[in-house]
């Protein structure tokens, strides 16, 4: 439509008006292009090769990077170029999209857990799959190398887990006895009575028992905890089974019947760590990024145990679990030395590296497990408050996390029909099937 | 006569009750609505003074107690604030200046002067902020980087100055009331239409230029996703990108609402200069467009 | 005669030449910038397009997954809705605030600076504050109400209430530019033309319509022409404050084609989405400059 504007505009316009146009065009293109010629030469006569890493950098964490790069850099005789992005990983995706749509994608990019799957369905990074066959089992979390649409392409950075941080002098002044850790820990009936009876006042004095993020991935850990899972043995979503339905009918009596969760609508206001921050929830589920706001909080004691499960569902496979997020360092298809990035994104994940990582409180657990396991007291110094600190370290307490190319819009479908169970908008059942009869044809493209 | 007098003394006295009413319920509804307007800028005055667990207390406290100071120097400690100042100036005020000229030029072009294809051409320009940016964000990219300007500031100013559809047409819709009656006389005498434009219209157009500038300046000052694209240096980061690392990532990080708050607090003085500036062209004077007749 | 004619007709030339040059700048920069991404966006339609690579055509498959989702239509609704609560909304409070600030009143600057502050307010602050005014829990909504015995309700996680609720925050956020623009037209207006109408005897009401509306008609227009077009572009209020919800409650066109383009990769169908979008913006607009001759006032 504009073309036609353009071209009829041409057409109508007399002989003298073109030439003016044409004299306008010159002017205005030729200074750009003057600069496009300048900015496209590129040194030369520089031995060493040049990698450009890309990563979200939170500002607390873009010292401690830069310091990990040069460090990088040293070891591997190369210069790192490094272009921190700021916002969120959505943010950062449309960014890393545009790049790989131009062909002009870093050497190395660090991608969190809801890119990866996408990244790698369509091969905007190479597969790391023979590379990471090679490392040292005992060198490393194995487990944590997952594989992204069916391909290993990510090194983590680090490891993050959840688990449940709680308000100790609530639970003094409430008389109830704190939640333990994974050895023996509480269980759904426990969990929901304490809750219950937390919960206190109405209105602007409201204190809720507990609060979570209504992000389905946040909340696997409660799933799992029911023996209850998004995706079957197949990787066809099972979101109407018997036992997701019930822990979903456990979060709504909790909001609806109970009162002692924040609904979503209260998490949207103020998210679930600021509400327990500010003495308004004495639960919250949260993860190890937390801990540096838990040392600072100072109007009350806080504690960290494992969450609960539902020893009833044992045989279906319920345990206490805990889900785990990952970042890591992917190569991008167009990288020009995909050997030399390998040798650099190793030494990002090597003894000095993971010295800086935890000097700053940057990216969780380490993923250098022989230097992680030699550390592990002083991983989160200094100590939080806490007499479980092992609650941080279950790491072992997850499930595997099947990463296919359908989760945003699966997550997106939980999140929609869990929004309207709460409200009472859809019953469980029927939420549930809906959303199962909604993701199934996803899955069956 | 007589009875108009009546009339007349019959109205004065309520006349006054009338005013007095219409003062006090326009300044009750002035602040009322004040309060809504300011609520949110308190409280990112008073959460930049804060301690994290004080922040969303309830009752909230409008008077931080302990007063933080502290999260200012904290900025200054996690981002380089100077320069994120001086890159957001530098391209704020080059897409002003460039704005202001070529808008003004168009917004005349169109209202003014008569010349084909004038109402497709302006339609194709309106055509332009009709499309989301979601959908040209790519291509766009694609044409940048085929001028080589990705890395530069040139992707954030270029199109803000020669692409910018809302400068022309309110430029244009204000040129509309500047009375033709006015420059048929400077053409007569022979000005040619720049003449008219330096001599008559720019004279005329403080209270637009005013305007459309603190818009610019502001668009500039705050955009986000345009820097968060073209730049990849972080020397070359603006005060926007700054300001996002300080907020949660969308999954492993809480955002740090004090030192957020305080970097916001930072970043408003120059636009509250600007529009303070630019108030004085807002005022009512005895103004000569209305030399119509 | 045909001296005059000779005069006029080298005016019009004048006129020609220079009006085209005055407008090349944003013209060209327009097909510059513009054209291409328009087109492309155009082409995707037809086509699958993963980012990397070369987009693959295939039909009018996209556009039957558009047509045949539910959340089209439920999208569209809510993007209608809102277009309907907000551009009037938007117009009526800038229109009166920035009559009520152009009188000479006490106080006039320190309002209008009070007025203005929403502008520079963080829009990441501004969407926090206006979510907790909202809170049913601890709002401050719901605890004004609540003085007056009033029941506390749910405002933002409410199916029904979540469109107004976000239109308020919406038009919160935007009078503070239109009341700029709207001071800067009456700036405009000759204070002669009132003094005489008051000579006449004209009350506030004939002035309003008078004077006011005719000599202000081309700034209305414009804040009407582009309170539609960003109405109908709403995105940022409900992607921070209620990504959509609860359920698809405040789903828009915008927000919608951009959770398929970028969080579900499937680009072609978020350009149907856009190009739907675009027409719907396009047609609204042209009617309103069809009608602009009944009311528009350009003959100063």
């Amino acid at each position: 439509m504009f073309l036609l504007v353009c071209i009829i505009t041409f057409i109508l316009c007399e002989e003298e008006y073109m030439k003016i146009f044409k004299i306008c065009a010159v002017i205005a293109l030729a200074p750009s292009l003057t600069l496009a010629a300048c900015r496209g030469r590129t040194e030369s006569g520089n031995e060493k090769i040049t990698l450009r890493y890309e990563t979200l950098s939170e500002g607390r964490q873009t010292a401690a990077i830069e310091e990990m790069l040069a460090h990088a850099a040293e070891v591997n005789n190369v210069n790192i170029e490094f272009e921190p992005v700021t916002g969120s990983w959505w943010d950062m995706i449309q960014k890393v999209v545009a790049q790989v749509a131009a062909g002009d994608a870093p050497d190395i990019i660090r991608l969190a857990e809801s890119n990866l799957t996408l990244v790698a369905a369509n091969d905007y990074v190479i597969d790391l799959g023979p590379r990471i066959a090679k490392l040292d089992p005992n060198e490393y979390y194995m487990y944590t190398f997952r594989p992204y649409a069916g391909k290993q392409i990510m090194v983590p950075v680090g490891i993050y887990s959840q688990a449940l941080f709680y308000n100790r002098d609530m639970f003094a002044k409430a008389g109830i006895e704190e939640p333990r850790g994974y050895d023996n820990p509480w269980t759904f009936n426990e969990f929901r009575a304490a809750a219950k009876a937390l919960t206190s006042g109405s209105g602007a004095s409201k204190v809720y028992g507990f609060a979570i993020p209504f992000d389905p991935a946040k909340w696997s850990g409660f799933m799992w905890g029911n023996g209850a899972d998004y995706h079957d043995a197949n990787g066809m979503p099972s979101l109407n089974s018997p036992e997701f339905k019930e822990i979903c009918q456990f979060f709504v009596d909790l909001v609806r019947a109970d009162g002692s969760m924040a609904s979503p609508a209260n998490a949207q206001a103020i998210s679930p760590w600021d509400l327990f921050a500010s003495g308004k929830s004495a639960m919250v589920i949260t993860g190890q990024w937390d801990i540096i706001n838990v040392k600072a909080i100072t109007d009350f004691k806080t504690g960290v145990a494992a969450s609960p499960y539902n020893p009833g569902n044992r045989d279906k496979g319920a345990f206490a679990a805990e889900p785990i997020f990952l970042d890591g360092y992917c190569i991008t298809s167009g990288a020009a030395y995909p050997d030399k990035a390998w040798d650099v994104i190793m030494s990002l994940v090597d003894d000095t590296s993971c010295e800086i990582m935890v000097k700053n409180g940057i990216f969780g657990w380490p993923v250098n497990r022989r230097w992680a396991e030699a550390h592990q007291d002083t991983l989160f110094t200094p100590p939080i408050d806490a007499d479980q600190i092992e609650a941080l370290m279950g790491l072992e307490w997850t499930r595997n996390w099947p990463a296919l190319e359908t989760w945003n819009e699966t997550e997106m479908a939980i999140t929609k029909y869990f929004q309207l169970m709460t409200l009472g908008e859809m019953s469980v059942n029927d939420a549930c099937e809906a959303l199962q009869r909604e993701t199934l044809p996803l899955y069956q493209r | 006569m007589y009875s108009s007098t009546i009339s007349r003394n019959h109205r004065r006295i309520p006349a006054v009750i009338k005013k007095a009413v219409r003062t006090f319920f326009m300044y009750a509804f002035l602040i009322l609505f004040a309060y809504v307007m300011i609520l949110p800028f308190l409280w990112m005055l008073s959460t930049s003074l804060k301690e994290m667990q004080d922040i969303f207390k309830i009752p909230i406290q409008w008077i931080p107690d302990p007063i933080v100071w502290a999260n200012y120097p904290g900025v200054f400690k996690t981002v380089r604030m100077d320069l994120g100042y001086l890159n957001s100036l530098e391209i704020a005020v080059a897409s002003t200046a460039g704005t202001l000229i070529t808008c003004a030029m168009a917004g005349y072009g169109f209202s003014k002067l008569r010349f084909r294809g004038q109402a497709p051409l302006f339609g194709a320009l309106l055509i332009t902020m009709m499309i989301p940016g979601q959908v040209t964000l790519i291509p766009m990219y694609l044409i940048f980087k085929q001028f080589g300007w990705i890395n530069t500031y040139l992707p954030l100013i270029i199109p803000a100055v020669f692409c910018n559809a809302f400068g022309v047409f309110m430029f244009r819709q204000f040129y509309f009331s500047i009375p033709d009656s006015l420059l048929d006389a400077a053409k007569i005498d022979g000005c040619s239409p720049p003449g008219v434009f330096f001599r008559i219209i720019i004279p005329q157009s403080k209270g637009i230029f005013a305007t459309m500038g603190l818009f610019s300046f502001m668009g500039s000052w705050n955009a986000f996703l345009g820097p968060l694209i073209y730049i990849n240096k972080k020397s070359m980061q603006t005060l926007p990108l700054m300001m996002a690392s300080f907020r949660a990532t969308g999954g492993q990080s809480s955002t740090r609402w004090a030192e957020l708050m305080a970097i916001s607090c930072i970043a408003v003085v120059p636009v509250l200069i600007l529009y303070a500036a630019t108030q004085k062209y807002y005022v009512r004077s005895i103004v000569i467009t209305g030399m119509k007749n | 005669m045909a001296h005059v004619r000779a005069k006029k007709s080298k005016l019009g030339r004048e006129d020609r030449i220079w009006g085209t040059i005055f407008v090349v700048p944003q013209v060209l920069g327009a097909a510059t910038f513009m054209l291409f991404p328009i087109l492309f966006s155009l082409v995707l339609c037809f086509a699958e397009w993963k980012f990397a690579g070369n987009p693959r055509l295939i039909g009018f498959a996209n556009f039957r997954a558009i047509f045949s989702s539910p959340t089209f239509y439920v999208s569209l609704r809510n993007t209608l809705l809102f277009v309907v609560i907000v551009v009037p909304m938007t117009v009526l409070f800038s229109l009166s605030f920035a009559m009520l600030l152009d009188h000479k009143i006490i106080g006039r600057t320190f309002f209008r600076t009070l007025y203005f502050l929403p502008n520079v307010t963080s829009s990441v602050a501004a969407s926090l504050v206006w979510v907790w005014i909202f809170d049913p829990d601890f709002g401050m909504l719901n605890g004004l109400l609540s003085r007056f015995g009033i029941p506390p309700m749910q405002w933002l996680y409410n199916m029904r209430m979540v469109i107004p609720s976000i239109s308020v925050v919406i038009v919160w956020m935007t009078i503070g530019n239109n009341i700029i623009i709207f001071l800067a037209g009456l700036n405009n207006i000759s204070q002669t033309l009132y003094e005489a109408a008051e000579i006449d005897g004209a009350n506030w009401w004939q002035r309003f319509f008078r004077i006011t509306v005719p000599m202000l008609s081309p700034t209305i227009f414009f804040v009407m022409i582009m309170g539609f077009i960003g109405a109908f572009q709403i995105f940022n209020e409900p992607y921070m404050m209620t990504n959509g919800g609860p359920g698809e409650a405040s789903y828009t066109l915008v927000l919608w084609l951009y959770f398929i383009g970028f969080r579900y990769f499937r680009m072609g169908e978020a350009a149907v989405v856009s190009w739907v979008l675009f027409l719907l913006i396009a047609a609204v607009t042209f009617i309103q400059f069809k009608f602009q001759n009944r009311w528009v006032n350009y003959d100063v």
